[in-house]
C-alpha cells in the first residue's frame, strides 16, 4: 500500500470503509454459513463452500496489515503477475488521483461527492418504496442538482428528462412505478 | 455437406419484401433496446412477441432474431460511453471499452465494437451453417459434469484476472458465487436465503447485479470528478478507419472470440453473459501485453464484442435442434416458433431446412446492418462523452434504477442495483478485482446446478468428471488456466 | 402466406393499439378504485382488461393468455393490457390476481401443476377462493426414454427398475409436478416403480437432452415438450400418464389402460382462465361465453400452431378439480419435506 503512506490522514478513513467492505463481506458470509447448516446436503454443499472461502479470504485481508511483512506480501501478492505490486497498484488508482485530491479539498464543508452519493441513492430506493419511483426521480435529480450546483433551469430540464424515462418505462412494460407504500396503505382504507 | 438449393431458397426468402424489412426494423429496434439497461433482448422480444402474431412465420422469426442481435451488439454502446453495460452479454465490454471513451478514444471503441460484433457474428454464421448436420452430435456431447466442468474452467480465469492479489480475488469471487446461492436449488423444493421474502425466491438477478457494480458504481465514482468522461479532448468529426484497422489487423483475437461464443452459446444455461467474459479474459490471457488491458485496450473490446454476437448464433443451435433454449432471448424465440407452428427437430435441418438458413442469413444480413449503422450513425454518440459529467449522472442513474425494475418487476432488483453499486464502487477503490466477483455471480448458478446434479447421477462418485474425453480436456484447460499466471511470470523472467 | 399488405398493415394496427393500452396503463393505480364505484350500472365490459401471465414470456401460459383475451377483448370491442407477473413459480403472479379489484376486468392464467405450490408456500390464500372461467385446454405428462435402451412398453419399463437394470429418473425440481408424479408411482403399491434417484432438471429442454445424450435413461416431461426430442429420434415416448392418452402422439396407450390406477388429479396437466375473488358471477358468465366462442373462432390457430385448445369444462367443474387435487397431492407427497 506503498501510494496511500505519503497521506495520513487519507489513509486512515480509506481504511475505515475498507473495515466496512470486507468486514460486511465477513457479516454476510457468516449468516449465511449458519444459515446454510439448516439445509438439506445438496443445498448446503455449495454455499457452505462460498461461504468459508469468502471468510477465510476476507479475515486475512483485515489483518494482513498487522501480519510480519513477508506473510503480508504473500497475501496481497500471490501470484505476482508483474513482479511489482505498487505498479499495479499506482494504475489502477492512477486515474483516481485528481479525484482523491477532489475528495480531501471537500472535506472542508460539504460530505465527499462518493459518500453523499451513497446515502442519496439509499434515499431513492427508500423513497421509491414509499411513495413510488416515477415520483422519486424528479426528488432525487433536484437534490443532486442541489449538491452539485446545478443551475435552476437545467435541473428542471433533467428532472423532466428522467422522469420521461420513467413514465416511459411505465407505458411500455405496464409496471406500476407510480405506487408505492403510502399510496397503497392509503387506497386499502377506502 | 450443405444443400445449396436450400440455401438459395433462403436467400431468396430474406432478400424478399417484407421480410427484408422486418429484419431492418428488428435490428433497429434491438440496437435501441439493447442500448437501454434493463431492457435487453428477453423484454424486448417478449414485448413484441404478441405483435408478432399476424406476421408469417418465418417473418416473426426473423424480426425476433434480429431484435436478439441487435440488441446484443446494442448493449456495447453504453457500455463504452458510460461504462453502463447495456445488456449482461455487454459487461465485459466495459473493461476497456470504458476506459477508451475516458482517454478521448470513444469513436474508435465503438467502430471496433461495430466491427467486431458483425464480423464476429458472420464468422459464426458461416462456421454454423458449414457445419450444421453435425451439430446435433456436438450438442450430445455436453452433459452435466462437461456444463460443471465449462463453469469451472470460467471460475478458474479468476486466477487470470486477479493480477496482483489472488487472495482479493478469491475471496470476491466466492462472495458472488455465494450471492448466486440465493432462492431456489435445482436440487431441492425449498429456497435459501429468502428470508420469507417471495421477491427473494427467484434468487438475485445477475444481470442487476452488473448493471449496479459497472453502471451505478462508476456514477459514483464519476461524481467525485470534474468535467466530462473523456479526460483528453478529442475531435468528434474524427476518421473512423483507425478503429476498422485494428480489428482487421487482430484477425486471431478475433477469430478465437466468435470461435468462444459460438461455442458457449450452444450451451444451455449460458449465453452471451458469460460467453464475453471468457473470450476476454482469453484474449487477456494470450496477450502479449496484457497489463494494458482494463485501461483501454481495443483488443479487450474486440474479444467481447466479437463473442456476444458469435453467440446468438452459436445459441439458436440447440434451440432449432431440439426445442432446448439455452437461454431466456432463444426461450422466447422458441415460444415466437412455435407460436407460428414452426417445430424445432431434424426437420429443420432436413426437409425444412431453407428455414433455418433463412434464419442463419437473416442474421448474417443483419450483422452487416449493424456494422453499417454501427459505422454510419452511432459515432455520432461519443458527443455523451462530452457532456459534463454532473448532467450524465442523474440520467444514467435514473436509467439504470428504471432499467432495474424493468428486469423482473421486482423490488429486490432495484435494491440490488444500488446495493452493488455502492459495494462496485467501493470494491473498485480498494482494488479488488471487479470481473472475479462478476464471475462469481454470473457462473455460480450453472456451476452449483450441474455439480450437484453430476453428484445425483455418479451416486456422489467423483469419478464422473473424468469419465468422457472432453471432460479430460475441459480439466486440463482449466488447470493450464490456473497456472497461466505463473507462467506468464516465468515467461516475462525469462525475457527480462 | 399472407398477403404483405395485410400483415404490414395489421403490425401498424397492433402496434397503434398497444399504444393506445400502454396510455391507460398510467391512470390504473389511481383510476382503480373509482372506476370499481362508478361502473357497477354500465354495460360490461366498457374499459381495458388486463390479464396477468404469472409465468414467463413465451411459455406456453404466455402464448394462450395473449392469443384467446385478444380475440375476446377484440369480440368485447375493449383493448386488453397484459402483464407477465413472474416470479416464486408462478406465486407472484397469482397474488396479484388474488389482490386484483374483483370488477371482472382482472383476469389471469392458472396452470394445474400450481397446486403444489400452493401447498408447499402456504400463501394465506387458497386457490380455492378464486371465480374459475373455464378450462380451454389438457395436456398429459408422458415418460420418455433413450431409444437405445430398447424399452418396448411401460410394463416394460416398471420392470426394468424392480430389477435394478435402472435406478434414476429426470424431471424438475423438487416440487414440481414431474416430481410429484415420481413420487406417485414410486409409493403407491399398484406401481410399485422403484426408481429411487431422481435427478432434478431445470425445464423440459434439459431434461429431453439428458434423454437423449443418455445421462438419465427415463425422464417425465409433458407431451408437447417431449415432440421435438421424439420426432429427432433421440428419444422415444413410452407411456403417457393422463387417461385420456396423448392428442400430441394418438398411439400412444395411456397407463390406465394397461391396468394402472388413474392418476389424473396429477397425470394430466390442464389450464384455465380465472378471475380475483368474488368477481361478481354474472361478469364470470360473460367471460365464460366469450372464452366458448374465442375458442372457436381460434380453431384454425390452435391446428395450424399445435397448440391444442378446447372448451373442456366450465367455472364449477374447473373449480372441482382444482379441488382435487388440493385434495390428493398431499396424500401422495411429503409436503413437509419440501418446505
Amino acid at each position: 500500500m506503498a501510494v496511500t503512506d505519503f497521506v495520513p490522514n487519507e489513509v486512515r478513513t480509506r481504511f475505515t470503509l475498507r473495515h466496512v467492505l470486507v468486514g460486511s463481506m465477513i457479516v454476510v458470509g457468516g449468516l449465511m454459513l449458519v444459515g446454510s447448516f439448516s439445509f438439506v446436503r445438496e443445498a448446503y454443499l455449495f454455499p457452505r463452500f462460498a461461504a468459508i472461502v469468502t471468510i477465510i479470504g476476507s479475515v486475512l485481508l483485515l489483518v494482513q496489515n498487522y501480519l510480519p511483512e513477508r506473510l503480508n506480501r504473500a497475501i496481497s501478492s500471490s501470484v505476482d503477475v508483474f513482479g511489482e505490486t505498487e505498479k499495479e497498484l499506482s494504475e489502477s488508482v492512477g486515474s483516481d488521483r485528481e479525484e482523491s485530491a477532489d475528495e480531501a479539498s471537500s472535506d472542508t464543508g460539504q460530505t465527499a461527492p462518493t459518500q453523499f452519493m451513497t446515502l442519496l441513492l439509499l434515499g431513492f430506493a427508500l423513497c421509491s418504496y414509499l411513495v413510488g419511483m416515477l415520483w422519486t426521480i424528479p426528488i432525487f435529480i433536484a437534490t443532486y442538482a442541489w449538491r452539485f450546483d446545478i443551475t435552476r433551469k437545467r435541473t428542471a430540464l433533467l428532472a423532466l428528462v428522467g422522469f420521461g424515462i420513467g413514465l416511459a418505462f411505465q407505458l411500455v412494460l405496464d409496471i406500476p412505478i407510480d405506487t408505492g407504500l403510502i399510496f397503497e396503505m392509503v387506497t386499502s382504507r377506502w | 455437406m450443405v444443400t445449396f438449393g436450400s440455401l438459395f431458397q433462403a436467400l431468396e426468402v430474406v432478400f424478399s419484401w417484407p421480410t427484408l424489412g422486418w429484419l431492418l426494423i428488428g435490428t433497429i429496434i434491438g440496437i435501441v433496446i439493447g442500448a437501454i439497461p434493463g431492457l435487453g433482448p428477453n423484454l424486448g422480444m417478449a414485448v413484441l412477441l404478441p405483435l408478432t402474431f399476424r406476421l408469417n412465420g418465418i417473418d416473426a422469426i426473423i424480426f425476433l432474431i434480429c431484435i436478439y442481435l441487435g440488441s446484443v451488439y446494442g448493449g456495447s454502446v453504453p457500455a463504452i460511453l458510460v461504462n453502463t453495460p447495456g445488456t449482461a452479454g455487454a459487461a465485459a465490454t466495459t473493461l476497456d471499452g470504458y476506459p477508451m471513451a475516458r482517454l478521448g478514444r470513444a469513436k474508435e471503441a465503438l467502430v471496433v465494437s461495430a466491427t467486431s460484433s458483425a464480423i464476429g457474428g458472420i464468422l459464426a454464421g458461416i462456421t454454423i451453417i458449414l457445419i450444421s448436420p453435425l451439430l446435433v452430435a456436438v450438442v450430445l456431447l455436453f452433459g452435466s459434469p462437461e456444463y460443471f466442468l465449462v463453469a469451472l474452467f470460467g471460475l478458474s480465469l479468476i486466477a487470470v484476472v486477479s493480477k496482483g492479489s489472488m487472495v482479493k480475488g478469491l475471496t470476491v469471487g466466492a462472495f458472488g458465487l455465494l450471492i448466486s446461492t440465493v432462492g431456489y436449488p435445482i436440487a431441492t423444493g425449498s429456497p435459501r436465503y429468502t428470508l420469507g421474502i417471495i421477491e427473494l425466491y427467484d434468487g438475485i438477478s445477475f444481470v442487476a447485479v452488473l448493471i449496479g457494480v459497472f453502471a451505478v458504481g462508476e456514477m459514483i465514482k464519476l461524481s467525485a470528478e470534474e468535467g466530462s468522461i473523456a479526460r483528453e479532448n478529442f475531435d468528434l468529426g474524427g476518421p473512423i478507419m483507425p478503429g476498422f484497422r485494428i480489428v482487421l489487423s487482430n484477425t486471431r483475437t478475433l477469430l478465437k472470440s466468435s470461435f468462444i461464443g459460438g461455442i458457449v452459446g450452444a450451451i444451455p444455461g449460458s449465453g452471451a453473459s458469460i460467453s464475453n467474459f471468457v473470450a476476454y479474459v482469453e484474449a487477456l490471457r494470450s496477450d502479449e501485453d496484457s497489463e494494458s488491458y482494463g485501461e483501454g485496450n481495443p483488443r479487450g473490446v474486440m474479444a467481447s464484442e466479437g463473442a456476444n454476437n458469435a453467440t446468438v448464433f452459436g445459441a439458436l443451435i440447440p434451440t432449432l435442434s431440439f426445442g432446448i433454449p439455452g437461454s431466456g432471448s432463444t426461450a422466447i424465440l422458441l415460444g415466437g416458433l412455435l407460436m407460428h407452428g414452426i417445430r424445432p427437430g431434424p426437420a429443420l435441418f432436413a426437409e425444412n431446412l431453407y428455414i433455418t438458413h433463412s434464419i442463419f442469413i437473416g442474421l448474417l444480413v443483419a450483422s452487416v446492418f449493424i456494422l453499417l449503422v454501427g459505422l454510419a450513425f452511432l459515432p455520432r454518440l461519443v458527443y455523451f462523452t462530452k457532456i459534463d459529467t454532473n448532467y450524465l449522472i442523474p440520467i444514467v442513474l435514473t436509467l439504470s434504477i428504471v432499467g432495474a425494475i424493468g428486469l423482473r418487476n421486482n423490488w429486490i432488483d432495484v435494491l440490488t442495483v444500488i446495493v452493488f453499486g455502492i459495494v462496485g464502487f467501493y470494491m473498485r477503490e480498494f482494488d479488488f478485482p471487479i470481473i472475479a466477483f462478476v464471475l462469481g455471480v454470473v457462473l455460480g448458478p450453472i456451476a452449483e446446478e450441474n455439480l450437484v446434479r453430476s453428484l445425483q447421477i455418479s451416486g456422489g462418485s467423483l469419478d464422473i468428471f473424468w469419465s468422457s474425453p472432453l471432460s479430460i480436456l475441459l480439466i486440463l484447460l482449466t488447470v493450464a488456466s490456473i497456472l497461466s499466471p505463473a507462467f506468464q511470470q516465468s515467461r516475462g523472467d525469462a525475457t527480462d | 402466406m399472407r398477403s404483405n399488405a395485410d400483415s404490414f398493415e395489421s403490425g401498424l394496427s397492433r402496434r397503434s393499439y398497444l399504444k393506445g393500452a400502454a396510455a391507460t396503463g398510467v391512470g390504473i393505480s389511481l383510476s382503480g378504485c373509482i372506476g370499481s364505484l362508478t361502473g357497477g350500472g354500465e354495460e360490461f365490459p366498457s374499459d381495458q382488461l388486463r390479464g396477468i401471465i404469472s409465468w414467463g414470456q413465451g411459455g406456453g401460459s404466455d402464448i394462450y393468455t395473449r392469443q384467446v383475451w385478444s380475440e375476446i377483448a377484440e369480440s368485447y370491442d375493449v383493448s386488453v393490457a397484459f402483464e407477465n407477473i413472474t416470479g416464486a413459480g408462478g406465486m407472484r403472479g397469482i397474488r396479484s390476481i388474488y389482490d386484483a379489484e374483483p370488477d371482472g376486468y382482472t383476469v389471469g392464467i392458472y396452470n394445474s401443476p400450481f397446486v403444489v405450490k400452493m401447498l408447499i408456500q402456504e400463501p394465506d390464500f387458497e386457490l380455492t377462493e378464486f371465480e374459475y372461467i373455464g378450462t380451454f385446454t389438457a395436456s398429459s405428462w408422458v415418460t420418455i426414454a433413450n431409444p437405445d435402451l430398447g424399452i418396448e412398453s411401460f410394463d416394460d419399463l416398471v420392470e426394468r427398475y424392480q430389477n435394478g437394470d435402472l435406478t434414476s429418473v429426470a424431471g424438475q425440481q423438487p416440487g414440481s409436478p414431474q416430481h410429484v408424479l415420481w413420487n406417485v408411482l414410486k409409493n403407491n403399491s399398484d406401481f410399485d416403480i422403484s426408481w429411487e434417484d431422481y435427478v432434478a432438471y431445470d425445464g423440459s429442454g434439459p431434461i429431453s437432452q439428458a434423454i437423449a445424450a443418455d445421462e438419465v435413461p427415463v425422464g417425465i416431461v409433458t407431451e408437447t415438450a417431449a415432440q421435438s426430442i421424439v420426432d429427432s429420434g433421440n428419444a422415444e415416448v413410452i407411456a403417457s400418464l393422463s387417461s385420456s392418452g396423448s392428442s400430441v402422439f394418438p398411439d400412444l396407450q395411456p397407463i390406465t389402460d394397461l391396468g394402472y390406477p388413474n392418476i389424473d388429479f396429477i397425470g394430466e396437466f390442464f389450464r384455465a382462465f380465472i378471475a380475483p375473488p368474488e368477481t361478481p358471477s354474472d361478469r364470470i358468465e360473460t367471460h365464460n361465453e366469450a372464452l366458448q366462442d374465442a375458442i372457436e373462432s381460434l380453431e384454425s390457430w390452435s391446428e395450424e400452431t399445435g397448440n391444442p385448445l378446447s372448451y373442456m369444462a366450465g367455472p364449477e367443474e374447473t373449480l372441482s378439480r382444482v379441488e382435487q387435487s388440493y385434495e390428493e397431492i398431499p396424500n401422495a407427497i411429503d409436503i413437509e419435506a419440501l418446505q
